[in-house]
């Protein structure tokens, strides 16, 4: 008993519980959700949608509490600021990209009780990757990530696309983790045997062995290039995200990018600062390729999701931008303002596909022909969330971008941020095709107004009105953000600007 | 150094990611996934063994080991669902999703 009282007084003592108290939340809701579900035997899954929904929100309740106390004290732990706020943007993903999924889980008639089960695992992995600061977990919590997104692409097993994207995403995830675990053991090597990244910038700061530690350097990069997919690592994600049910490829669009944008950024960050000429053009060649390659090849594209897949691959472009363009008095405020309204320009696109090919069934961006005239809702927030992904104002994916460019051209990445502007006007393109498409009407308006009336009659018997308003929240929230939060920037700024560590 | 030990651990990666690219079978592709994950585990324990405090990557390989086993359980997993459906496990036939 006296063991135990002093291990417990130690364990307090060396683990601040509340700085983790977000994630506990999190398990506890996991823990709950098995238990239910083997209580229930699968019924009532409603409940357990209402348990995760719940959790994340007690949870983001309280790493709310946390951020706004410790910008309150003003304390110069700007570490802990962008760690929390990573934190923040993986919850609010998995909140709203769970409220879009509801529907079409129980539409497919899949086992539904592991799906919150996954999302729950996979938004863990991503808030751990985020705060952490040993090379242990970094690499554990980056797996946990993938497998459990890995697990989630593959989720509609009957479907042969889904396996074929799952097995794609596993053997491409597994290859490149391995890269960056090659460049950890590397690191490990050369700083004395340290696996702290504080402990490992103090011994290779002064080493001898430079061109190893470039080596290294180089195989992290393209570790963290592939999740974050940016241009010779990026063949996965057009074929995984056309594989993948919707609403899975809604969350990790977003989370996994978020998760490796601070990974990335935290790496090179703290890491090679006297690499920092060296990466800089690295990471500037493979941020114009990226932008190139995913605008010019979006505009060939016919299906709906793999478009949007190309799309995020530029949408990281500008983001590597922020990234290259920070300094001490901004810190990496425009990456983090970016990646902000992003989160709600991407999911807001995918509520509406999910709502879209939850009544027609298909993925085409053809059949999206007329829609105005069938359902001017869905309509008119899919044109707000598209208009603000290619830029327009003064809806809010233009003042991140030009606070972004701005940002650039100060940092001297005049290149950079001219291609930038180049290939954002080549993506109006076709984000203004599916808008006309949308708008006018078609040649032949019978046969899919057909079948947009069958399978909705479907879907409304299967489902209850209180869940089909769960997209609709989703749908309704995410335009709201995307529309407003440019107009409400300021604050936003501010936050976000106390960030360079 | 230990130019041997380093060259014989990467030798081992490199001969992982040979096959990862090259195999047409889904269960030899993890097979070499799993061997290229051997390959840094014994970078790292080459590492360690020239430290004098060697548990940074004596527990990083415990770690390794374990996650290795969980993505191998999952390769395997797919791969059954693949088998059940299309009844083959070739990689190359898995050409639905293009362009």
């Amino acid at each position: 008993m006296n063991d135990i009282n002093s291990f417990l007084s130690r364990l307090n003592s060396t683990i601040n519980f509340s700085t983790i108290l977000p994630e506990i939340i999190l398990i506890v809701g996991l823990i709950t959700i098995v238990i239910t579900d083997l209580v229930n035997k699968g019924k009532n899954a409603i409940f357990l949608y209402k348990i995760f929904l719940v959790s994340t929100l007690v949870s983001m309740g309280i790493l709310f509490y946390q951020l706004i106390s410790v910008i309150a004290f003003e304390d110069l732990y700007t570490n802990n600021i962008f760690n929390n706020l990573f934190r923040f943007f993986i919850l609010i993903c998995s909140f709203i990209s769970v409220l879009l999924s509801v529907d079409y889980v129980l539409c497919s008639k899949i086992s539904l009780a592991e799906f919150p089960l996954f999302k729950i695992s996979a938004g863990l992995g991503g808030m751990i990757l985020s705060c952490a600061t040993d090379l242990i977990t970094i690499y554990v919590s980056l797996e946990f990530l993938a497998l459990s997104s890995c697990f989630l692409s593959g989720y509609t097993k009957r479907d042969i696309r889904s396996n074929e994207a799952s097995m794609k995403f596993l053997l491409m995830s597994g290859a490149s983790s391995s890269s960056l675990l090659y460049g950890f053991s590397l690191l490990y090597g050369f700083s004395d045997g340290q696996v702290q990244l504080d402990n490992i910038i103090d011994k290779i700061l002064f080493s001898q062995y430079l061109p190893t530690i470039c080596i290294s350097a180089a195989f992290i990069l393209a570790g963290t290039a592939f999740k974050l997919s940016l241009f010779p690592f990026h063949q996965w994600t057009p074929d995984v995200y056309e594989g993948s049910p919707t609403p899975v490829v809604a969350f990790f669009s977003v989370t996994s990018k978020v998760a490796a944008l601070s990974l990335f950024t935290r790496l090179f960050r703290l890491i090679f600062p006297y690499l920092s000429n060296e990466w800089h053009i690295v990471v500037e060649l493979l941020a114009i390729s990226s932008m190139i390659l995913g605008n010019l090849i979006a505009v060939t594209q016919r299906s709906f999701k793999r478009m949007l897949a190309y799309s995020s691959i530029s949408q990281i472009g500008y983001v590597m931008i922020g990234i290259l363009a920070a300094d001490l008095e901004n810190g990496y405020a425009s990456m983090l303002t970016y990646t902000f309204i992003y989160i709600f320009m991407n999911l807001g696109t995918f509520a509406r596909i999910t709502l879209f090919s939850l009544r027609t069934g298909t993925d085409n961006i053809r059949d999206y022909a007329g829609l105005y005239m069938k359902d001017p809702v869905l309509t008119f927030s899919l044109v707000l969330c598209l208009l603000s992904l290619g830029g327009i104002p003064p809806l809010s994916g233009f003042f991140g971008k030009l606070y972004l460019f701005w940002h650039g051209w100060k940092a001297g990445l005049y290149i950079s941020v001219t291609v930038a502007l180049v290939t954002s006007v080549i993506s109006i393109y076709y984000y203004l095709k599916i808008i006309k498409l949308m708008l006018t009407k078609t040649t032949n308006p019978v046969d899919t107004l057909k079948t947009y009336e069958k399978q909705k009659s479907l879907v409304s018997s299967v489902i209850s009105t209180k869940l089909k308003s769960s997209v609709e929240m989703a749908m309704i929230l995410c335009a709201l953000a995307s529309t407003l939060s440019g107009l409400f920037m300021d604050p936003i700024i501010k936050i976000t600007r106390n960030t360079f560590f | 150094m230990f130019e041997k030990e380093l060259i014989l651990s990467t030798y081992l990666v490199c001969v992982g990611f040979f096959g990862l690219i090259t195999s047409r079978n889904m269960v030899r592709a993890l097979m070499s996934l799993e061997l290229i994950l051997n390959g840094i585990i014994l970078n790292f324990i080459i590492f360690s063994n020239f430290f004098t405090n060697r548990e940074g990557g004596e527990i990083f390989s415990l770690f390794i080991i374990t996650v290795a086993a969980a993505e191998a359980a999952t390769g395997l997993a797919i791969a059954l669902s693949i088998h059940r459906i299309r009844k083959s496990t070739r990689i190359d036939q898995l050409n639905l999703l293009k362009w």
